[in-house]
């Protein structure tokens, strides 16, 4: 009973959100509690929001940032996290400090240097500056280290014995066997990333460039004064669609992710 | 000059057989040295064990071999060739490990490829999809498929290959393991205990399938296990290693019967190597009316010190009444069932050693319990050993193989 | 043992192996070394110096001014107006979620069939866009024609103006925190209890604990203590870091009611370019978070060694 209130309430932005988006705006003053979806609104609505604002590119954006993102977070951190279980090195110990450290250090911190370094490099309003300064991931490494270090080393040196390369290790055997972590970290990195409005709000001003998010404020801000919510609605949407439905599909990983990614 | 194995091999023939050599090879863990001046050769085709306890460096030996294991000092000769400046993967050596060590989340069939596809295709020929844009990597791909057929075929393992190793047995992983080191066609076999984690009826099989196919395949194998019985069954010869070094080396039957010293001795016993004290011996040997001198091999017991050592089965028991020839006075504690043959367990009288004699498991009804017997040795299989109890010190002048 | 005649070399190359293996270490680790000290260690540490120094953009010089940028700051009006709104907001958000987060994971984990729904009908707001709902928010709240207020009018209460109105908006935003938060924390909760080990609750039934209050006192939470006390820090974390709903809905507004501190550095960062200012509040925001998170390493090495 408490239960389905409480989710009742969870859901309620989720189906007001589809159901605005569906109605014209006229139907939202009718006073009743949902607005009537009608197909000519739904219709409206969402070519609204896709061709007076570049919703499409916002999100094809937003996708390429974000794959970009995980694809050379995940090659930076993990054989570094190998090297970390693996390997014997000098300073490993302190690298595995400047991880823990790095931890500890919230992205908005090193925002200010960045955006200097950034605006002297003539890199604002570049994909470089959305994904530059978050391909290195601490989390990453710590994750992918406390995952190779249970693989067993015999299985590394008939590794060694049949002629892989240290980094050929990395690729064709550590990741593959540590794919539950590699999904958490996926799951986790494309979950920040796309939802992220801090860091594209600090570099992004030029409208071809914004990510869904940064592009769905800007488009808030215009369409409070043109007043039409439904077109809006349209745009969150198809903003908050593409990850919804990954977690409809993957919801177990999902959810194992976060819960690795926690403890 | 010993660059003509290296040729043989590249052109794709049967491996040519090649012998290996080590010298004085050690191996230090901080401290502790793991390997002391290891020497010893293997010729080539031939089947070698490497036994003794757990943690006398045996598969120390073998890593070092296999350039896992970084050695301090002394030189591994592949087929005349040193090997210390390679990487394992260049050594033409394979490695079965006891874990087996195959990659989990490949197939049986990309298991046993890996070595070739690793070494054998470029990185793009590597990459999946991609390597369909190369003909080269194409035909090499063929090849090493139908290579991979081959060995599947020879180790019956074909309806498995498209399998993971987690859905296999014991038994069929370990093919796998064996198929992902024959596939590289080594010049050297190194076994590290591929038999431990087998059940019992299967290692017995395995084990003479497993010298089978290294007669046929005429690869030199050096085979690490603890097990004694293993390695007696299937070897050319045995090196028996204590402490990080080589103790005996020879022929199972040299070391059944002439041990070097009293553990290498205790290590081929079962159940365990008896052993009295020289005078307690030659106390109960010389009792009693009219005894001559007692000797082990012709050597009076008086004059030397130690012990005496024999096993179960150079031994056997008497009725109390029977005294017509010297032995030792014991008292039957219990015997043990073991298929046709039965080990007793005595005591020696007037003190708390334990003996223990192998007897036809058909006569255990005969000996409760508490019965007096008479035990007689096999002297001319017993041996006179220094006595044991300060061995690191005393092992090394304990070369009297009487 | 007589060496053998090429000793020496055979000693010297066979070390080779090692330092190879060493270098490949140092080589793998390389990129991630070079980049956690470009992208994190010299900016952040950058930020520390700027807190110091009276540097503005543009600028080709910068002096050493102490610690005139935190005095500035803690005499700093908006500041402290958005640090009181920031512990408001958290210390409202926490508790909440925190133990609503609890409660929803026991009601679920008691569940039968409709488990694995309820798990993901509490997680959805965790992976949906936050700017998207806040948007879906503000047409729920709106003043004249959400939702809300049509029901409030329909149960006869009057329509409150839920993010223009000085004194609720902060309170609707921190609704809104809470129901983001509500359901990461119900699944931490969840995978907490997950790891109790099944035999303890048979223990515990067996020692007159079979159901409800007496189980959950008994096993439940003793046993949860180590996720509980993670939980907290990292919603405490993330509740200071509210950032998305402050900028999307009320842009601190109005008059300051929901200005909070990441917003409030945003603004004096890169719309003020205060960037000595900033730098403080970046360096505070910093020590906050990272006290926090000390505790968190800390609590993990205990929950490690708990379950």
């Amino acid at each position: 009973m408490i239960l389905t209130l409480a989710a009742a309430v969870t859901l309620l932005p989720f189906i007001y959100m589809i159901a605005v988006s569906l109605a014209p705006t006229g139907a939202l003053w009718s006073g009743s509690l949902l607005p009537a979806p009608s197909l000519d609104a739904a219709r409206a609505n969402y070519a609204y929001a896709l061709t007076e604002v570049p919703l499409l590119r916002y999100m094809a954006n937003g996708a390429f940032v974000c794959a970009m993102i995980l694809v050379l977070q995940v090659l930076v951190a993990a054989p570094a996290g190998y090297a970390l279980a693996k390997l014997p090195f000098r300073g490993r110990g302190l690298l595995f400090g400047a991880v823990i450290l790095a931890l500890m250090i919230p992205i908005q911190v090193p925002a200010i240097p960045l955006y200097v370094a950034l605006a002297y490099a003539g890199l604002l309003n570049t994909y470089t500056a959305l994904i530059l300064p978050v391909i290195i991931s601490a989390f990453a490494i710590f994750l992918f280290r406390q995952f190779f270090t249970s693989y067993p080393d015999e299985v590394l040196d008939a590794a060694r014995l049949d002629g892989f390369s240290e980094l050929a290790i990395v690729w064709r055997l550590m990741l593959p066997a540590a794919w539950p972590a590699v999904a958490a970290f996926a799951t986790i990195s494309v979950i920040a990333h796309w939802n992220d409005l801090y860091w594209p709000l600090v570099v992004i001003t030029d409208t071809d460039m914004m990510t869904p998010p940064l592009g769905l404020a800007a488009f808030r801000s215009n369409g409070e004064s043109t007043g039409n919510p439904g077109a809006l609605m349209a745009g969150g949407v198809m903003v908050t669609a593409p990850l919804v439905i990954a977690f409809v599909f993957f919801q177990r990983h999902l959810i194992r992710g976060l819960g690795i990614g926690a403890s | 000059m010993q660059t003509a194995s290296a040729c043989d091999s590249a052109s794709g023939q049967k491996t040519q057989s090649v012998g290996l050599e080590l010298l004085d090879v050690t191996c230090r863990f901080g401290d502790v040295a793991a390997l002391k001046d290891v020497s010893f050769t293997a010729k080539p085709a031939e089947f070698m064990s490497i036994i003794g306890p757990s943690g006398c460096g045996k598969s120390t030996l073998l890593r070092s071999i296999a350039g896992l294991e970084r050695i301090d000092d002394g030189g591994i000769h592949v087929g005349g060739k040193d090997v210390h400046a390679l990487r394992p993967s260049e050594r033409e050596v394979a490695f079965v490990f006891q874990s087996y060590a195959l990659y989990p989340h490949m197939t049986c069939r990309q298991n046993i490829a890996a070595p070739l596809v690793m070494t054998e295709l470029s990185a793009l020929g590597r990459t999946p999809l991609l390597h369909r844009l190369s003909p080269k990597a194409r035909h090499t791909r063929a090849r090493i498929a139908s290579r991979v057929d081959k060995i599947a075929d020879q180790l019956q393992i074909g309806p498995m290959l498209d399998r993971r190793p987690g859905q296999l047995s014991g038994g069929q992983r370990q093919r796998v393991a064996l198929g992902r080191a024959l596939i590289r066609e080594p010049k050297l076999f190194l076994l590290d205990e591929p038999l431990a984690n087998l059940d019992a009826a299967l290692r017995n099989t395995t084990r003479a399938e497993l010298h089978a196919l290294q007669r046929r395949v005429g690869a030199t194998t050096l085979f690490v296990t603890h097990d004694q019985a293993e390695a007696m069954a299937i070897s050319d010869r045995i090196v028996v290693m204590f402490d990080g070094q080589v103790r005996q080396i020879g022929t199972p039957d040299d070391l059944y019967r002439n041990p070097a010293d009293i553990d290498v001795a205790r290590f081929l016993s079962q159940p365990w190597l008896n052993c009295i004290h020289m005078d307690t011996a030659a106390h109960h040997l010389e009792a009693g009316p009219g005894r001559p001198t007692a000797r082990v091999r012709g050597l009076p017991l008086r004059e030397q010190t130690g012990v005496v050592a024999f096993r179960a089965e150079h031994a056997s028991v008497h009725p109390e009444s029977d005294r017509a020839e010297p032995a030792l006075r014991v008292t039957v504690d219990r015997a043990e069932h073991a298929g046709s043959d039965a080990n007793l367990f005595v005591t020696l009288q007037g003190s708390d050693t334990q003996l223990v004699v192998r007897i036809p498991s058909s006569d255990i009804p005969r000996w409760p319990g508490g019965t007096p017997a008479n035990l007689r040795i096999d002297t001319e299989a017993a041996w006179i050993f220094p006595v044991p109890e300060q061995t690191a010190d005393t092992d090394r002048d304990a070369m009297k193989v009487a | 043992m007589s060496a053998p005649p090429d000793a020496p070399t055979v000693l010297a190359d066979s070390r080779d192996v090692q330092p190879e293996q060493r270098s490949t270490g140092g080589v793998l680790a390389f990129p991630a070394i070079f980049l956690l000290v470009t992208l994190l260690f010299v900016p952040s540490s950058g930020v520390l110096i700027m807190s110091l120094t009276d540097y503005q953009f543009g600028m080709s010089g910068f002096a050493y001014v102490g610690l005139d940028n935190y005095r500035a700051m803690l005499s700093d009006a908006r500041f402290l107006n958005s640090l009181t709104n920031t512990l408001r907001y958290v210390g409202t958000v926490a508790p909440i979620s925190i133990l609503l987060g609890l409660g929803l994971a026991i009601l679920i984990e008691a569940q039968g069939a409709l488990r694995g729904l309820y798990r993901a009908v509490f997680f959805l707001p965790v992976t949906a866009t936050l700017v998207a709902m806040a948007t879906a928010w503000e047409v729920l709240l709106h003043p004249s024609f959400g939702l809300v207020n049509t029901a409030l009018a329909g149960l006869g209460f009057d329509k409150q103006r839920f993010l223009t109105d000085p004194d609720i908006a902060l309170w609707s935003l921190a609704a809104i925190g809470v129901w983001k938060m509500v359901g990461y924390n119900t699944l931490l909760f969840i995978a907490g209890m997950s790891q109790i080990p099944h035999d303890l609750y048979e223990a515990a039934s067996i020692d007159g604990a079979e159901r409800g209050w007496r189980r959950f006192t008994l096993v439940t939470w003793p046993l949860l203590g180590p996720v509980t006390l993670f939980v907290i820090t990292i919603t405490l974390i993330r509740a200071f870091s509210e950032f998305e709903t402050v900028a999307v809905l009320t842009n601190g507004g109005p008059n300051g009611a929901t200005d909070m501190m990441l917003y409030t550095l945003y603004e004096e960062a890169f719309r003020f370019f205060n960037i000595g200012l900033a730098a403080a509040i970046s360096v505070a925001f910093l020590g906050f978070v990272a006290a926090l998170s000390i505790l968190k390493v800390r609590l993990f090495d205990r929950t490690a060694r708990y379950v």
